[in-house]
């Protein structure tokens, strides 16, 4: 997929979006959807220029660099995972877990290694957050 | 001089001090790595300063700001990397340099020039801020109604290539602006019945997304884990340049510091801007201009005066009218209002010791990245031999819990991760982020403003040019928005 395609993809997304918004914001009560409406209006403006721009466009179509989905894949499942290990069991549980399964598997670290490094970060943060600012980060079933 | 002692007394107290050493020397590590920019380094600190005293806190962001963009010049000259876009200019004759024997030499002028034009850039601001401020004052509604279209007109103008994909982007951020309960009517627009929005979609978890989190997927995904690109010089020779370099070289660093603090003032043009400008006024005006890009200390100075010159400049405007000139000045907006502090006239009345508290620190912030810079320029090499695969992952761990860090909202860390993937994409697909970070912070100024006008002005249009500043600034608009159009006929015109 060239970049003219991606850009005629996402100005038509955007494009319904835009004026989802402004048929919504006209119909608030008051001058409440005034200026998302405006607003509304300028993306859809926009829009249509992108859209009429990469129709005519002079110049020779790019493609992006490529998307290498089997790393892109794994890295979304590790940060999905950490948010949800994260609230679920706790925050101390979820980091060094995150932390060794993405610098094992995207990093190739040795697993001696990839330990190592997300012990210490983990230990950095709770010195950081929990000792030093006093956050209150997520403890999960870990407080119950 | 009543507000002045006091603020230079916070300076000086040891945790100030300390806060300054350790910014300073996060902002020199961040701006080292490619890969990580200036907004990215102040996004990132912004929630460690959340339990801080607002002084230290805009302390420790305004060390950050201002080192990092000199710590970009360390891994230009010595790997022909630039750490952060401010210092392409740099490696144009910094890595030239290098390789001919004279790393040293060039990372001391690097680190004369980056001072030099930091020091001017904070005096300007300390001239300029305190009358322009009590400008801001006779501001009402309808100036700033303009002002906030100016911002976001010059900001889409320079943002991208494409100023239609600038348009996109920041018409986007007007309608997140919007989201939240109307001010005038008590409305609930686009909330979706989550009570996190109805204060509006919170600001700094949508920096932290864009710019931080974003920036962990850049590093992360990509097969090739590392971050270096260029041959490592190994530092020889001399670390300072000679006395007669340096004489020859202070007509062009004032030269670029000037072009820095003003090109700093107008929003939307950012460091990098400043530093070819310089750069190229440096060659013109030099006596030798065949030098420039094979090694010429002239050209290394041009490029670090002008680029840290910038950094007080952009200042004026955000602390002065609240109006964000870059993205880094956006994200700090972020930072003073999570702290009490309203950018605009107020801080320079209500909260001016903690203002000249932030502007006194960026003086001894650009002293203290000299003597550091001069002391550990080589050894920040180290740091870019770490994998991206490494560091991405510590990004995000550390953006995740930032983010939970300010309301203890796991939404706000949903938020951040969303815009993260968005800000990813939209750099793959060369969409810019600035226009929808500043829309952000403008669009409630300019909603807010524009519906007072109207309603004092009875729906009358004409209000916004019977009111001189008004009128003066919306003449500004029209140059802002002419300017873009004429570059591109007279290059059509060169081409023909």
């Amino acid at each position: 997929m060239t970049l003219d395609t991606i850009d005629r993809g996402v100005a038509m997304l955007v494009g319904i979006l835009c004026a989802a918004v402004v048929v919504v914001g006209l119909g608030m009560r008051g001058d409440a959807g005034l200026f998302p409406a405006i607003a509304a209006t300028l993306g859809l403006l926009a829009c249509i220029g992108i859209g009429l721009d990469t129709l005519r466009s002079r110049r020779p179509d790019e493609l992006p660099p490529s998307l290498p989905w089997h790393r892109f894949t794994i890295w979304c499942l590790c940060v999905l995972g950490l948010l949800g290990v994260m609230v679920v069991v706790g925050t101390f549980v979820a980091l060094p877990l995150f932390l060794l399964a993405s610098l094992r598997w995207l990093g190739h670290l040795r697993w001696a290694a990839a330990l190592v490094i997300a012990m210490a970060f983990s230990i950095l943060i709770y010195i950081v957050f929990v000792y030093l600012l006093a956050v209150p980060l997520p403890a999960g079933w870990l407080t119950d | 001089m009543d507000v002045l002692l006091p603020a230079l007394g916070n300076v000086l107290a040891p945790m100030a001090l300390l806060t300054l050493i350790l910014g300073t020397l996060a902002g020199m590590t961040i701006g080292a790595l490619p890969g990580l920019s200036s907004t990215m380094g102040v996004a990132l600190c912004i929630p460690v300063t959340f339990n801080m005293p607002p002084e230290l806190a805009l302390i420790l962001l305004g060390a950050v700001y201002v080192s990092s963009v000199y710590g970009g010049s360390v891994t230009a000259i010595l790997l022909r990397t630039p750490g952060t876009d401010a210092s392409i200019a740099t490696a144009l004759d910094g890595y030239p340099l290098a390789e001919a024997g004279r790393g040293g030499e060039a990372l001391g002028m690097a680190t004369l020039g980056s001072l030099f034009g930091g020091l001017f850039s904070v005096i300007v601001l300390i001239a300029i801020a305190p009358p322009l401020s009590t400008v801001a004052l006779a501001f009402g509604p309808q100036e700033y109604t303009v002002l906030a279209i100016f911002g976001l007109v010059t900001i889409v103008g320079v943002a991208s290539d494409r100023p239609l994909k600038g348009v996109l982007t920041a018409a986007v951020g007007l309608v997140l602006a919007a989201v939240g309960l109307d001010a005038f009517t008590g409305v609930q627009r686009f909330t979706f019945g989550q009570s996190e929005l109805f204060d509006g979609v919170p600001l700094l978890p949508v920096l932290i997304g864009l710019f931080s989190v974003s920036q962990a997927f850049n590093l992360c995904v990509p097969a090739e884990g590392g971050v270096l690109t260029g041959k490592e010089q190994k530092l020889k020779g001399r670390s300072l340049p000679l006395w007669h370099d340096i004489r020859r070289s202070l007509r062009t660093m004032l030269r670029s510091s000037v072009i820095g603090s003003v090109v700093g003032i107008l929003p939307g043009a950012g460091t990098s801007i400043a530093s070819f400008i310089s750069y190229n006024e440096a060659r013109r005006h030099s006596p030798t201009p065949e030098r420039f890009g094979k090694g010429e200390l002239e050209g290394v100075a041009a490029s670090e005066s002008a680029n840290n010159a910038v950094t007080g400049g952009t200042l004026i405007p955000t602390l002065t009218l609240g109006i964000p000139g870059n993205a880094v000045t956006a994200v700090f907006v972020g930072g003073l209002t999570i702290h009490g502090l309203i950018p605009g006239p107020s801080l320079f009345t209500n909260h001016a010791e903690t203002t000249y508290t932030l502007i006194l620190s960026l003086l001894f912030a650009n002293v203290l990245f000299a003597i550091l810079g001069l002391w550990l320029c080589r050894y920040l090499v180290v740091v870019t031999k770490v994998p991206g695969a490494v560091l991405g992952p510590m990004i995000l761990v550390f953006s995740v819990i930032g983010t939970y860090a300010l309301r203890n909202a796991v939404f706000d860390v949903w938020l951040a991760i969303a815009f993260g993937v968005v800000g990813y994409f939209m750099e793959r697909w060369r969409y810019p982020a600035a226009p929808l970070v500043i829309a952000l912070i403008l669009g409630p100024i300019l909603e807010v403003n524009f519906r007072r006008s109207m309603q004092i002005s009875h729906w009358d249009l004409t209000t916004f040019f019977t009111r001189p500043l008004s009128l003066t600034l919306c003449l500004l608009v029209v140059l802002a928005l002419a300017y873009p159009l004429w570059t591109q006929w007279r290059r059509r015109k060169l081409q023909r």
